[in-house]
């Protein structure tokens, strides 16, 4: 791993009432910088815990995540959320756009926590919307948006701050097929010309396709072991 | 700017349930902000003028009248320096919706005692010399139209006018006044006693109360004994006090329910508390998932609270200004009603403060238990519901 993210050891356990969800026992990943990684497997084989764990948006039961040299599972509640906002951006299934904000409002948020003056922002913000093709929509609100269009602002937002690793939980999920593949080429040039490390869950083949490399989850927890996908995939 | 604007934006969300519960705020600071005008008004009235200013009246009752020859026993009491007599005219112009505060007064002691209504040399002569003259005050008199040398016809509901043999007494505008203070009535209508004296059908040589000036510096408690005692064992014993706790008495006989009122306040921002602390409630619980967003975009807790703080604070805001300008509009309309049992009734700057400081205090406490909730999100959770 070259300053990629690392599961080690993994375990996580949810308490349900009285009863407990093994969902990891002993779960190893290694995804390197600057890969296209799919997590793949059944529903509930924890794919989005473990997209979580590698963002600090959940912790372990037990085990290490380390991404680049830091162990983010050992981190402060405080310490996880300004490595976010540096490091990570985050892709979800729906947007989660503020609803009264306007696209550019939206894709500015993450702006707010760093130290950059409006003229510096306001440029970042426009590099972002155009890199997705939304510059023509940036004063829409997102109720004004298709739900494709609505996508591709929230992927404005994810790498507005510039972060090296991008977190997308079925980013095409509520897609249609032609919107679907336009966003999963989108997150492809962000990998392949950007340099992001992507780490991205889905349920869809296709989608899969894109990433450089699939990890079936449920066999890496049958099997501890990743799979490679064939070449001609890649 | 962020937590200036999307904390404004989210507040608007909903705009209904926003100014629903902004209702209730403005209710809970208008009735905050008038009660405190009148405790204002009750307690402003310890100026420099009326320290030594002591009203004496009817042991019994302040409606019954005392013999204006009390005011010579007065006067010659040496902490004494000048006696003048008043009685209560009242009535009103044209219909009853139009009451006056008017009283007969001596001009000559009446204005030595209450330099605080100004008059021109020119005014007084004027006064003097028209027996049937009135002196009121500018307000009233913008009011009412009235210019120097009108003649006006005050209807009395208590005095029969044996010229006319009717209530109606026709008087002179000789004068108006202007106020030394922004305290000071400028609504009062001031008529000569000898004139209402020698028409009254009934209660000659006698007055409403009388009004003492004490030597600067004297003992006005023992004074104010010394004068009941001169008239104890007379048929009509007095009760002497200074003019601020005569004004006070005399208001409490109208707005004594200040202290029910206060208890009213309480209950309202209680209520209201519970209010504004559920609609903000609801409000964060509907969007704990962009909550969630947020939190994983960078925004860390503290952050999100002073944003959650922040809308709390516009919705109480908006409630505390609105309530605080209809306080202002509904005094100003009373102003003239109560001018004479609270002089200057006004909103004290002092208010405004409290005003902001209880806004402060309530958004943060009606925004604790969403806060809270922020705190203990968990955004892995959150976002999967």
């Amino acid at each position: 791993m070259e300053n990629g993210i690392a599961l080690q050891n993994i375990s996580k356990i949810y308490h349900k009432g009285s009863n407990k969800v093994v969902v990891f026992n002993d779960l190893n990943i290694t995804i390197d910088k600057g890969e296209f990684v799919a997590l793949m497997g059944p529903s509930g084989s924890g794919k989005t815990t473990a997209l979580h764990l590698m963002g600090g948006l959940d912790r372990p039961t037990a085990g290490e995540v380390l991404v680049g040299n830091k162990v983010i599972s050992k981190s402060s509640e405080a310490e996880l959320t300004r490595w976010r906002a540096r490091h990570v951006g985050f892709i979800f299934q729906s947007n989660h756009l503020l609803p009264v904000l306007s696209a550019f409002a939206n894709v500015e948020l993450p702006l707010a926590l760093t130290r950059l003056n409006k003229v510096e922002r306001r440029k970042q913000v426009a590099t972002a919307l155009a890199l997705v093709g939304m510059s023509e929509r940036a004063n829409h609100l997102p109720r004004e948006l298709s739900g494709g269009q609505e996508q591709r602002v929230a992927i404005a937002r994810a790498i507005v701050s510039d972060p090296d690793i991008l977190l997308c939980d079925e980013p095409t999920g509520n897609l249609d097929r032609k919107t679907a593949d336009a966003i999963l080429s989108l997150l492809h040039i962000l990998n392949r010309d950007f340099g992001k490390t992507i780490v991205m869950v889905t349920h869809d083949a296709k989608a899969a396709d894109v990433a450089t490399r699939v990890i079936n989850l449920e066999q890496t927890i049958n099997d501890n072991a990743d799979i490679a996908i064939p070449e001609a995939m890649a | 700017m962020i937590n200036v604007i999307l904390p404004w934006k989210n507040a608007m969300r909903r705009p209904a349930r926003f100014w629903l519960t902004c209702l209730s705020i403005v209710v809970a600071f208008y009735l905050f902000t008038v009660i405190s005008a009148i405790n204002t008004a009750l307690e402003a009235s310890g100026t420099d003028n009326n320290q030594y200013r002591l009203m004496t009246t009817h042991k019994i009752c302040i409606t019954s009248s005392l013999p204006i020859h009390y005011g010579q026993k007065i006067k010659a009491l040496p902490e004494v320096e000048k006696v003048t007599h008043v009685s209560w005219f009242g009535g009103f112009f044209r219909d009853e919706s139009n009451q006056l505060h008017a009283v007969a007064v001596e001009p000559e002691s009446y204005q030595l005692i209450y330099p605080e209504y100004l008059l021109t040399a020119e005014d007084r002569i004027n006064w003097n010399r028209l027996k049937s003259g009135m002196v009121v005050g500018r307000k009233l008199a913008e009011k009412h139209q009235w210019q120097v040398g009108d003649k006006v016809p005050i209807q009395s509901t208590i005095w029969l006018n044996n010229d006319s043999g009717s209530f109606t007494w026709e008087m002179e505008v000789a004068a108006i006044y202007d106020t030394a203070t922004p305290d000071t009535i400028n609504s009062m209508l001031f008529l000569r006693h000898d004139f209402f004296d020698e028409a009254r059908a009934y209660g000659r040589y006698e007055a409403s109360w009388l009004v003492a000036k004490a030597r600067v510096g004297s003992n006005t408690e023992a004074l104010s004994r010394q004068i009941d005692q001169l008239f104890a064992n007379s048929p009509a014993a007095t009760r002497t006090t200074t003019e601020q706790v005569f004004i006070k008495e005399l208001a409490r006989q109208f707005v004594d329910l200040s202290w029910l009122l206060r208890l009213v306040v309480l209950a309202v921002f209680f209520t209201l508390l519970l209010i504004a602390s559920n609609s903000m409630s609801q409000s964060v619980r509907e969007r704990m998932n962009e909550l969630a967003v947020m939190k994983s975009l960078g925004f860390s807790s503290d952050m999100l609270a002073t944003l959650i703080y922040m809308e709390a604070l516009y919705m109480v805001l908006a409630g505390a200004i609105l309530g605080v300008i209809c306080a202002a509009v509904s005094i100003d309309l009373v102003q003239m009603k109560f001018a004479t049992f609270l002089p200057g009734i006004h909103i004290d700057p002092v208010t405004y403060w409290k005003v902001g400081g209880i806004a402060v205090v309530l958004a943060a406490v009606c925004c604790l238990t969403p806060i809270i909730r922020i705190y203990r999100l968990g955004i892995s959770h959150t976002l999967r519901t």
